[in-house]
């Protein structure tokens, strides 16, 4: 035969100028299996909207075939990394990783409209740097909604619009307490993480985490010094400011001696669990490797604890949503569903797509706000049918921005973690 | 065959001028269509059309005519013999976007559809009139009735069936230089030449697919799945013999040998029994008192055959555990090592075993275990060599064991091709199984209807040598 192969450039153990390490690129055998899955490509069927498209793209860049250019970039950002296609690779192409890698060098060449960038940069660079700064950019937005002008704002800084219609008010006054103890025998000691995002809008879900907790036999302890996991970091090209963030959670937090580290937040989740990699090659690599092996999602928690006693029925009808980062990235498929049938009487329904991103997938909305709300559009058409009493998705995320569309539909039902609903049939509440 | 850079913006103006709204042309999106999933080759197209009408396709080839540039069309990509890549400088068409479901006609059972519709969409689709498109490909998920019809694609379903070409009673047609003209149709006969079976199985090389008239297929009423395990290779291999010699047509005959099994067992606990050496998947279909009948003579022929175990799956949950493991057959191999040589021919039936035995020698002397899932019922071989590009020399190895087989198999009276194709990967072995002048014939039919040489060059036919080359 006279073909060549024409893979000199990809060598075994390199990474490669596009980013991802050679070996993660040469496997994707191309077949096509993870576009049934992808929602990028499912509504464009576009390739260049694919996970295979976007490997190939690697793969030209690493192989030299094409530059590390401006159009890389932006496919690399059109993507959701909600990593529904890794979950169903054959050849188990980590693909997760590998947009991970790309959009850092990505971030050499992209390009981005004035005002995206500035909110990148409030939302990265400055607000998530500390608990204290976060709080100043929580209070700016209260302050900001009560601008009676703050339309024609918003016409001119679409990131002020979507911090509007996602964030609604913040709750982050409700009490949290600082440790809890069960009135039985302790299992064993869980340090709840309280994140950031999920800190200042959920506090509702911690507490409902933290009481269930107790209920399945935990001492609880919420440290007050802890801060951002840096997931948003990690999966927007910025891992240097994800690290630093990452190695202060794992110092603090193993102070505490913790049996278990417990996250309610799917997408922090993914990340947290990933520690051990992220971390590798720093001075905190050995303790990334402790923490991540202690984390765990709350549904991992309650499901592996035994049947929690006298649940009271609930009568209602839920609707499951899946975060991306809690069914693909951390392959906890249908772990609501088997948490709320626990509770009597409760109609917990999973619709077909329940494992389709909704489009929220960190700050994609502020990437690509059309794409962002065409997912979301089709997720709640799709629902509509069901006529839910509430809807119940584990990730902040996908909460603020499930909660911004029902706004916009005019439903009037709540849009909750899972926890909180299954604290509801706790007897004790 | 390359575009200067004078040429390119001319040619990107003409396209434009012709209507079409997407021409892709910086290198990292045309690099995204440089191949197919084929492992063999990629070469980096100057322009790519992603076309979203069929108008579109008619406007693009007139103007690769105009600029004498090569195209090829392109599906799902799905393909592994290379048929989808371009040529190095030329134009790639999409059709990824054609995908509707024009019209369906229940009474007829018939449907006319994109040529980008995904395969599996559309049985879906015809689901509620108890219809379904019958050829199901591995890749159905995926792959594109456009594609399926290019390569003839066939499935496990497709011996009592038939492969695609069956089930195509129309299609509309781009021709190289451009005109549409339609083939087939409604009706039982057509008189004349038979156009559509021509196309059916031309990778893309007589023109452009636009529409597809596909025949749908009534749901069975009944379907029954048979699980046969036997000690040895033989004994399985006489039982598929002895099964359609008995006048029994299954709608499928799986066979996995026990390399194929171990890992299914290891990946993904399909509950098989690990230490056969050959497991048989027969299903039978039609009304309940026939497939009850012919569960049963199938099962006595196996066990006649020595059959260890023979396990029967009436309602769909027991059907789809016993199909569970075949169907993950290729994601547990793809978790052995991440890159794969599937190859794919057929023998006849009664060599099956000594093949079998050769194809295992052969991949033994280049340090491999060859796997093997196929369509015993056709014998249709799909021997799978595992390796990992990593490992220094094993791409190479896996292609010279690969050529060893495809000669053991044409040796023993098998073709070149089951289902998929001929494409880059074995068009320079096409004179292993025809003549000069069969070939001289089919280029002569290539050249009738593309005279100018430009629909997917350099495909299914041997490349000419130089000489001959030069001679148009
Ligand atoms: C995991 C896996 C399993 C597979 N299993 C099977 C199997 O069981 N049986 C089987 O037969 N094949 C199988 N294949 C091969 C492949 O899926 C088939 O060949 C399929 O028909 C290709 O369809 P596609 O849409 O991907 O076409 P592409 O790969 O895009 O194109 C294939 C060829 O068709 C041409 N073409 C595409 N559309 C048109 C059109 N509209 N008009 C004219 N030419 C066109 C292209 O130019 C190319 O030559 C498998 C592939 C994979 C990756
Ligand atoms: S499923 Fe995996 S191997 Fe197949 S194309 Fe997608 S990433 Fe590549
Ligand atoms: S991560 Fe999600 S959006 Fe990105 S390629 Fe994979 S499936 Fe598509």
């Amino acid at each position: 035969m006279d073909h060549q192969v024409k893979v000199a450039t990809l060598i075994p153990g390199q990474r490669t100028a596009a980013g991802p390490l050679a070996d993660d690129i040469r496997r994707c055998v191309a077949c096509g299996i993870c576009l049934t899955v992808c929602p990028t490509y499912q509504v464009t069927l576009e390739e260049w909207q694919s996970p295979r498209g976007r490997i190939a793209a690697m793969r030209a860049v690493a192989e030299g075939r094409a530059p590390l250019n401006e159009r890389f970039a932006a496919f690399m950002y059109d993507c959701l990394a909600c990593r529904a296609c890794e979950a169903v690779c054959p050849s188990g192409v980590p693909f997760g990783r590998m947009v991970e890698a790309a959009r850092v060098e990505a971030e050499r060449v992209v390009r981005r409209p004035l005002t995206v960038r500035l909110s990148r940069w409030i939302l990265l660079n400055w607000a998530l740097k500390s608990r204290r700064r976060f709080a100043r950019f929580v209070r700016l937005l209260d302050l900001y909604r009560k601008i009676p002008g703050r339309r024609v704002l918003a016409g001119i800084a679409p990131g002020l619009k979507m911090a509007e219609a996602q964030f609604g008010q913040a709750t982050d006054r409700v009490d949290l307490p600082e440790r809890l103890t069960p009135a039985g025998p302790v299992a064993g000691r869980a340090v709840l993480l309280t994140g950031c995002v999920m800190d200042f809008w959920f506090r509702p879900a911690h507490l409902a985490t933290a009481r269930t907790l107790v209920a399945a036999g935990y001492e609880v302890v919420i440290p007050r010094d802890q801060w951002c996991c840096g997931a948003l970091h990690f999966h927007n090209g910025q891992p240097e400011n994800g690290r630093r963030l990452a190695a202060d959670l794992v110092r603090t937090v193993l102070n505490y001696g913790p049996d278990v580290i417990v996250t309610n937040s799917a997408g922090c989740g993914s990340v947290l669990k990933e520690y051990a990699e992220l971390l590798a090659e720093t001075p905190g690599a050995e303790a990334a490797v402790e923490f991540g092996r202690r984390v765990r999602d709350i549904h991992e928690v309650l499901l592996a604890a035994p049947e929690l006693p006298n649940l009271r029925p609930v009568r209602r009808r839920v609707v499951v949503e899946n975060p991306c980062h809690l069914v693909h990235a951390q392959r906890l498929a249908g772990v609501t569903r088997q948490l709320l049938g626990r509770v009597p009487e409760l109609e917990v329904i999973e619709p077909r797509d329940a494992n389709r991103c909704c489009g929220a997938a960190g700050i994609f909305g502020l990437e690509r706000p059309d794409m962002s709300a065409r997912l979301l559009n089709d997720k709640l058409a799709a629902l509509e049918p069901f006529r839910p009493d509430e809807i119940v998705s584990a990730n902040p995320g996908c909460l603020l921005q499930l909660r911004t569309g029902a706004r916009e539909r005019g439903w009037n039902i709540p849009i909750r973690h899972p926890v909180e609903l299954f604290a509801e049939g706790l007897a004790d509440g | 065959m390359t575009v200067q850079i004078h040429q390119r913006s001319a040619v990107l103006e003409a396209f434009r001028a012709a209507g079409i709204r997407q021409v892709l042309t910086d290198p990292v999106e045309v690099a995204i269509f440089a191949k197919d999933a084929c492992p063999l080759d990629q070469a980096m197209p100057a322009f790519v059309v992603v076309a979203e009408s069929a108008d579109d396709v008619v406007a693009a080839v007139r103007v690769c005519n105009r600029f004498s540039l090569p195209f090829t069309a392109r599906g799902a990509g799905t393909g592994i013999s290379g048929g989808a890549v371009p040529v190095e400088g030329g134009v790639v068409i999409s059709l990824a976007k054609l995908n509707r479901i024009l019209e369906v006609d229940p009474e007829n059972r018939c449907a006319w559809v994109g040529p980008g519709l995904v395969n599996l969409q559309l049985s879906e689709h015809v689901r509620p009139y108890g219809l379904h498109y019958a050829p199901d490909p591995s890749s159905y998920m995926v792959s594109t009735i456009g594609g399926n019809v290019a390569e003839n694609a066939g499935g496990p379903h497709c011996l009592a069936y038939g492969v695609t070409t069956n089930h195509i009673l129309g299609l509309e047609l781009v021709l190289p230089t451009g005109e549409v003209v339609t083939l087939g149709g409604k009706a039982a006969e057509y008189p004349g030449f038979d156009l559509r079976g021509l196309v059916v199985g031309s990778e893309g090389t007589l023109g452009i697919v636009t529409r597809v008239l596909v025949k749908l297929t009534p749901n069975p009423p009944e379907l029954r799945t048979l699980l046969i395990s036997f000690r040895s290779l033989a004994d399985a291999a006489a039982a598929v013999s002895a099964v359609i010699a008995a006048g029994v047509i299954p709608v499928a005959l799986e066979m996995m040998d026990r390399p194929c099994l171990e890992v299914i067992e290891e990946y993904v606990h399909a509950g098989y029994p690990a230490d056969a050496e050959a497991v048989l998947i027969v299903e039978v279909d039609g009304l309940p008192g026939k497939v009850a009948a012919e569960a049963e003579q199938v099962a006595q022929i196996a066990r006649a055959h020595n059959a260890v175990e023979v396990r029967l799956a009436t309602d769909p949950e027991q059907r789809a555990r016993l199909w569970f493991g075949r169907r993950a057959a290729f994601g547990a191999i793809a978790k052995l090592k991440p890159n794969y040589y599937l190859h794919d021919f057929v023998v006849p039936r009664t060599r099956l075993v000594e093949v079998l035995t050769q194809i295992r020698t052969i991949c033994e002397k280049y340090g491999f275990v060859p796997l093997n899932v196929f369509h015993a019922g056709d014998g249709n071989l799909h021997p799978l060599i595992v390796y990992d590009y990593a490992e220094a020399g094993a791409y190479e190895r896996a292609l010279r064991a690969g050529q060893e087989i495809i000669r053991v198999c044409i040796a023993a009276g098998g073709t070149l091709s089951g289902e998929h194709g001929i494409g880059i990967e074995k068009r320079d072995l096409m004179p292993l199984v025809f003549s000069p002048e069969d070939l001289a014939a089919m280029r002569r039919l290539k050249r009738a209807f593309d005279p100018n040489n430009l629909a997917n060059p350099d495909k299914l036919l041997p490349l000419e040598t130089a000489g001959q080359e030069a001679a148009h």
